[in-house]
Parts: C-alpha cells; sequence; structure tokens
C-alpha cells in the first residue's frame, strides 16, 4: 500500500512539475480569431470563430472538409485542450495549436500538445461533421494517414 | 640411354616438379592432380592452380638426336601460347604460356607433348607422350559488403533497402551490371572508417590445403588490411574488416558510372598465396561503387538514395566541419535552379498535375510530382541526411486570415466584377461536378470566369504549376523562409504574400443571375433568370495587405 501511495505522489509531483515548468496564458476567448491544429502526419484543423470548422489534408483545394453551419466553437475546443497545451514542444510528433487573435498587433500563439484524448476529440468530431470535396479523394487519405497516428497516442503531454 | 627422347619439365621458381616416369615406350601418362592433394596450389588471382602449373611451363627435350621430331597438342589453343626457346640438333625447349585472364570458363586445361621416332632415321629412341593436366579452378569477386558503424544503408526512391551484398557479380565477369545482379549506392559519415569484406567463388575451396589472404586498397586511401580469407564449400571470405585509414574529411559523392567528370569510389583486391599478392578476377581486381559521403550521421529514417544523391553533389568537397549553414545552402542552391533531379535523371516537379495528393519526400521521389509540402520536406530531408536538423520549428504553413484560400501568381481580374460581394467582387463558376471536373490535369475549368490563370510562376519542373490552393507550405531556417516549391526564399511573411494574386472564397453555394454569367443555370432554356443558386468562388486582389498567417509551424 504504502509503495501505491509512494508511486502515486511521484506521478503527482511529475505532473505538478511540468504544469509549473509549461505554465502558459491564453488569449481571451472573445480575441480569439481561428484555432488552427496541425497534425504531424499532415492533417490541418481551422475552427473559425464563427464556429465552422475545416479540415485539410495537403494544399489542394480538393482535399478540404468543411462544415456547412457552426459546429465548434472557439471557446468549447480551447476549454477541451486548455489543460493539455504546452508552451514548448516536449516530443517532435506534438500537434502544434496555432491560436489566431484578432488584435492585428498581436503575433499568432503556438501551443503543443500530445495528449490522445484531447487530439481524438477535436478530430473526431471534425471528420464526423466535415463535409468532404471529393469524398473518395477524402475517405483514401483518412485511410492512408489516419489523423491520429499510433505513435501519437503513446505519449502524453504530462506523462513522460 | 642418350637417343631416347624423354621430356622433362624443368623445375624453377615459376615452374613445379613434373613427375615422369622414366623412359615412356608408348601411350601415355596423365598426372591428373586430385584436389586437396596439395601437390601444388598457386594462384594467379584469376585462378587458383592446382597440382604442376603456374603460369608457363618449359619443355625441354635434352636427349634429342637431331632428327627427331617434337610435337605438343594443346585443348585450348586459343590461350595457352607456345614459345621456342631452343631448338638445336641436341635440345628442343619450348614455352607454353598459359593466358587465365581469357579462360575464365575452362576449368582445364590439357597440354599433350608427343615425342616419336621419326620414321626412316635411326631407331635412337622410342616414341612417348606426355599429358599433363592442368586444373584451373576460376577465382572470382561475387559479392562485395559494407558495414561499419557510421555506414548508411541507402535505399531506392520507391524504397527498397540496399541490403549486403552491395555488389555482386553472378556471372563472373567482372562487373555487377548483368541481369540479377547489383551494384548498390553505398554511404558513410565523412572522416568515418568502413567496414568491407569480400566474397570470392572458388570451387571447393574447403578441400584446398591452403591459406588464401586478402586485401584491398580504395579511393581516398582507404585501406583493408591483409586478412585471413575462410573458405566455404564453394566460396573464399573475408569478413567484413576495419579499414587501416579512414575516409576523407570532406562531403564527397563517388559515382561508379563516371559520369560528368566524376570519379567512382574504386576498390582494388588482391589475393595472397604465400605471400605472392595478385589481383583477383576478371576485372584485374577494380570494383567500382557509387559512395556518399555525408558531413554527419543522418538525422531522418528516410534513406533514399537520391537524399544523398542532391546532398553530396551539392556539397561535393566541402569540408566535414563546415557549417550547417554553408551546406544547407549549397544544398539550395539545388532548389533554387528549379531543376531538382533524382539520382536516376528523372526531373521532380511541383504540382506538375493539379490533382496531385503527394505531401511527403517518398512520394515526391517515388511518384516525381508534389505538393508543397512534398516539396518542403524534401529539401529539409537532403539537409538531414547530411545530419543538419534544425532545432527549431522549420517547417511553416500558411493560411489566409479571411478567405478559403489564395491564387498564386499570375492571374488577371477582368474589369471590376460583377459578384456583388464588396469583399471578394470577382465571380468565378467551376465546371460541375465539383470539384472533378473542375480541377484539370493542368487546367481549371470554368463554367464563367472573371479571373483567369495566366502563365505562372516558374517552378519546380514545370513552368506553369497548379495555382489555386488553400494553404502553402515552406521552410524555415535561421529567420529565411525557403519556398522549395518554387525556389525561392522570402525575408518575411509579407514577402511571401507578394508571390499571390488574390484570395477566394468558396467554393460555395450563392444565388447568380443568369444574364450575368450568360448561362442557364436553372435549365429551363432561358438566360434570364435572377437569384439562381449554384456553386461559385469568390475572388479579391491581392491589396497588399497582410492576409496570410503561419496556422502551424513545427519542428520538422
Amino acid at each position: 500500500m504504502k509503495k501505491i501511495l509512494t508511486i502515486i505522489l511521484s506521478i503527482m509531483l511529475a505532473i505538478s512539475h511540468v504544469y509549473c515548468a509549461q505554465k502558459i496564458t491564453l488569449p481571451k476567448y472573445d480575441k480569439i480569431r481561428m484555432i488552427s491544429l496541425y497534425t504531424y502526419n499532415g492533417w490541418l484543423v481551422e475552427i473559425s470563430k464563427e464556429g465552422t470548422v475545416k479540415l485539410i489534408y495537403g494544399s489542394s483545394p480538393m482535399d478540404v472538409a468543411t462544415s456547412k453551419a457552426q459546429v465548434l466553437s472557439c471557446q468549447e475546443v480551447l476549454g477541451l485542450l486548455a489543460p493539455h497545451l504546452l508552451s514548448t514542444k516536449t516530443d517532435v510528433r506534438s500537434i502544434s495549436v496555432t491560436i489566431l487573435v484578432k488584435d492585428e498587433e498581436q503575433s499568432p500563439q503556438t501551443f503543443y500538445l500530445t495528449d490522445r484524448n484531447a487530439i481524438a476529440g477535436v478530430m473526431s468530431q471534425a471528420i464526423d461533421k466535415c463535409v468532404p470535396a471529393s469524398p473518395e479523394r477524402f475517405k483514401e487519405l483518412l485511410k492512408k494517414y489516419p489523423p491520429v497516428q499510433p505513435d501519437e497516442s503513446s505519449t502524453n503531454s504530462v506523462k513522460r | 640411354m642418350k637417343n631416347c627422347l624423354i621430356p622433362k619439365i624443368h623445375a624453377s621458381a615459376y615452374f613445379l616438379y613434373f613427375l615422369l616416369a622414366g623412359t615412356i615406350l608408348a601411350g601415355t601418362t596423365t598426372i591428373t592432380p586430385s584436389v586437396g592433394t596439395a601437390l601444388n596450389v598457386t594462384t594467379d588471382g584469376a585462378y587458383v592452380i592446382l597440382a604442376n602449373s603456374q603460369m608457363s611451363l618449359d619443355l625441354d627435350t635434352t636427349c634429342r638426336n637431331g632428327s627427331e621430331n617434337v610435337s605438343y597438342v594443346i585443348s585450348d589453343q586459343a590461350n595457352i601460347s607456345q614459345t621456342s626457346l631452343t631448338s638445336s640438333s641436341t635440345e628442343f625447349k619450348t614455352r607454353f604460356t598459359f593466358q587465365p585472364n581469357a579462360m575464365k570458363n575452362v576449368n582445364t586445361i590439357e597440354v599433350k607433348i608427343v615425342h616419336y621416332q621419326d620414321a626412316g632415321k635411326t631407331k635412337l629412341c622410342q616414341g612417348g607422350a606426355t599429358d599433363i593436366t592442368v586444373t584451373l579452378l576460376p577465382l572470382q569477386i561475387k559479392e562485395i559488403h559494407f558495414g561499419g558503424d557510421h555506414y548508411h544503408q541507402v535505399s531506392s526512391d520507391s524504397g527498397t533497402a540496399y541490403a549486403d551484398p552491395q555488389w555482386t557479380d553472378n556471372n563472373g565477369d567482372g562487373n555487377a551490371s548483368d541481369s540479377g545482379e547489383h551494384n548498390y549506392a553505398v554511404a558513410y559519415t565523412q572522416g568515418s572508417t568502413p567496414k568491407i569484406g569480400v566474397t570470392l567463388g572458388l570451387s571447393k575451396a574447403s578441400e584446398l590445403d591452403a591459406s588464401f589472404q586478402i586485401k584491398a586498397t580504395g579511393t581516398g586511401g582507404i585501406s583493408i588490411p591483409p586478412t585471413d580469407a575462410t573458405p566455404g564449400s564453394d566460396t573464399l571470405d573475408m569478413t567484413a574488416t576495419a579499414s587501416d585509414t579512414t575516409f576523407p574529411t570532406k562531403i564527397l559523392y563517388y559515382n561508379k558510372d563516371s559520369k560528368d567528370s566524376e570519379q567512382p569510389f574504386t576498390l582494388n583486391w588482391f589475393i595472397s598465396l604465400n605471400g605472392n599478392w595478385v589481383r583477383i578476377g576478371a576485372a584485374n581486381g577494380l570494383t567500382n561503387h557509387t559512395l556518399y559521403l555525408t558531413k554527419g550521421d543522418p538525422a531522418t529514417s528516410l534513406r533514399q538514395e537520391t537524399l544523398f544523391y542532391i546532398g553530396c553533389k551539392q556539397a561535393e568537397g566541402t569540408a566535414g566541419n563546415a557549417s550547417a549553414d554553408t551546406v544547407t545552402g549549397l544544398i539550395w542552391n539545388r532548389f533554387a535552379s528549379r531543376n531538382v533531379t533524382t539520382v536516376d535523371g528523372i526531373q521532380l516537379a511541383y504540382y506538375k498535375s493539379y490533382n496531385t495528393q503527394v505531401t511527403t519526400t517518398d512520394g515526391l521521389l517515388s511518384t516525381g510530382d508534389g505538393q508543397c509540402g512534398s516539396w518542403t520536406r524534401l529539401f529539409l530531408d537532403v539537409c538531414k541526411e547530411q545530419g543538419i536538423a534544425d532545432a527549431t520549428d522549420n517547417f511553416y504553413i500558411f493560411t489566409p486570415i479571411n478567405g478559403d484560400g489564395f491564387i498564386v501568381n499570375n492571374w488577371s481580374f477582368n474589369g471590376a466584377g460583377h459578384s456583388g460581394n464588396i469583399n471578394y467582387p470577382y465571380l468565378g463558376l467551376p465546371q460541375l461536378p465539383w470539384p472533378d471536373a473542375f480541377f484539370g490535369v493542368a487546367t481549371y475549368n470554368w463554367r464563367y470566369t472573371e479571373v483567369i490563370d495566366e502563365p505562372g510562376i516558374s517552378a519546380q519542373g514545370t513552368s506553369n504549376p497548379a495555382s489555386f490552393f488553400n494553404n502553402h507550405q515552406m521552410a524555415y531556417i535561421n529567420g529565411r523562409f525557403y519556398d522549395a516549391s518554387y525556389g525561392v526564399t522570402h525575408t518575411d511573411v509579407q514577402n511571401i504574400q507578394e508571390t499571390l494574386a488574390g484570395f477566394y472564397v468558396g467554393a460555395v453555394t450563392a444565388s447568380v443571375n443568369e444574364e450575368t454569367v450568360n448561362l442557364d443555370l436553372d435549365g429551363d432554356g432561358k438566360i434570364t433568370n435572377t437569384n439562381v443558386d449554384t456553386l461559385v468562388y469568390f475572388f479579391q486582389k491581392n491589396s497588399g495587405a497582410l492576409n496570410i498567417y503561419p496556422a502551424a509551424h513545427f519542428k520538422y
């Protein structure tokens, strides 16, 4: 029992250490213009301030899926991701999260995360709610380049 | 006895004792060396020669009595020459010279010496005959093995690993270019110590009572020291052995085919039997290889040969301790030329097909065409193959701040536009069904448009690539953006935006007046309806105001 408690305490200390070391300041919701998530294997998800979502692979307009209406709010996405965001990369395969703020004086802010559940939550909603321009091409891409790769799922932003 | 004509073979430094059974009155005597009996084993490099032979045989009939004839029959006259040394009334002496390099497929050469009494002359001597059988075992380089701590196994551009053995010659002709053979490229870090081994083909090698050593010298001072060879059933093996010397401390590219003044990496192979070193094999002991020396150990798991080829060719001769910036700059020169070719000479292209989905380095190398993501990765992977890995975010993706995408120079805009959208005044009706009918292989197909795709900015492998994108991707190194797709660099984001003709929104469904576009959009046979819903793009010109941002950047 004592051993288990020691392990739990160690994990808690480790978590505390990471959060302390990577304390981040997020922009206010009403200032956010766009949130972009880019996965290491080539998928870009853009959530606009209006709540529309685009799921993009590569740069061809043929390989885009878009939502027709508001499906995800920036506030909702940020709430989901915030506990896992890091100011610096801890893993080469981290997903980058760029937050474009309205204020033109302020540069886009980039954070990173590797937490599988957080990534999968946003990705699965984007895939479900977006309509591909070219469904067959898109289906092949999803199959060939799964948005969440196995090696991403094996890492965690706080448990190294 | 004096009058007997008895041939004998001189024993000399190059000559072995030949057993004769006294006076031979008739018939023949054949001495056939048995493998393993170790009567005598020598090698000239092309052959291991068994029993009573070396490269030449001297026949000396010392008891000749003027009138006797001496003749000989050679089974392979094309490959054995005869030189008369002495021909007097008392002595007939001749030399048979084997030409083993020309006898690669001949295992046994037979020399038959016939001497007889000339009819009508005094019978001073009975005739006799002796056969000499020389067994030649072809010795050939069959495989060469490369290894070592800083050896990097190369693969083809399609991803097939160039595994050990990297050089094979199945038919013993001295080259590795025939069907079923291969001569793979190899790569090392500059200044490292290679290990190189060889497998020789030698029939019944394990039955020979002989010890062989093998050594090699190579381009750039490489020296594989004398190493005992291990006999197999039909092989002699020298395991991969460390060179006494290291590779030059330079980035180098050796080309086995010696194109464009490029030099091959050449190995000179030698074999020794009892300390007499001779070159091995049909090609005078020479094997040529493609070999790359990189600046450092690769920082990528990709090993496609073209990644080595571009980097080492561009930085050829650069000191191994040159800065990463220097080598990156030399590599970039190739991309700036917009003539990036694979090691097989295939020019790679950027969006030559407007429908390409290739976004990766391996995809670009295997298909020859790719998107901006693939070009960015190719550039960074060539650098990484040299061991240059930027510690900072070096991969940027730009998307529009407003709008769904952008069009890259050059596009023209007709008039003021008729879209009715203040921000995006120009209208385009893509061909239906969208997107398949709209995005042609090398055209954008419209039902109606107020924006015209003009001849564009030259890019990799094409003068008019696709120019209609939802984002653009490029590398970022030491404060500079490297747009490998077009072979240009940019100092800042504004500079990048200057390459754009405009921005678009779409494709979206919007109301259009049929008269404006002169099309019967609703299929009622008239072109008079207003506010007919159809799929459109809206465009705006690039005003110069910053409208792109890095939606993602990360360390590739």
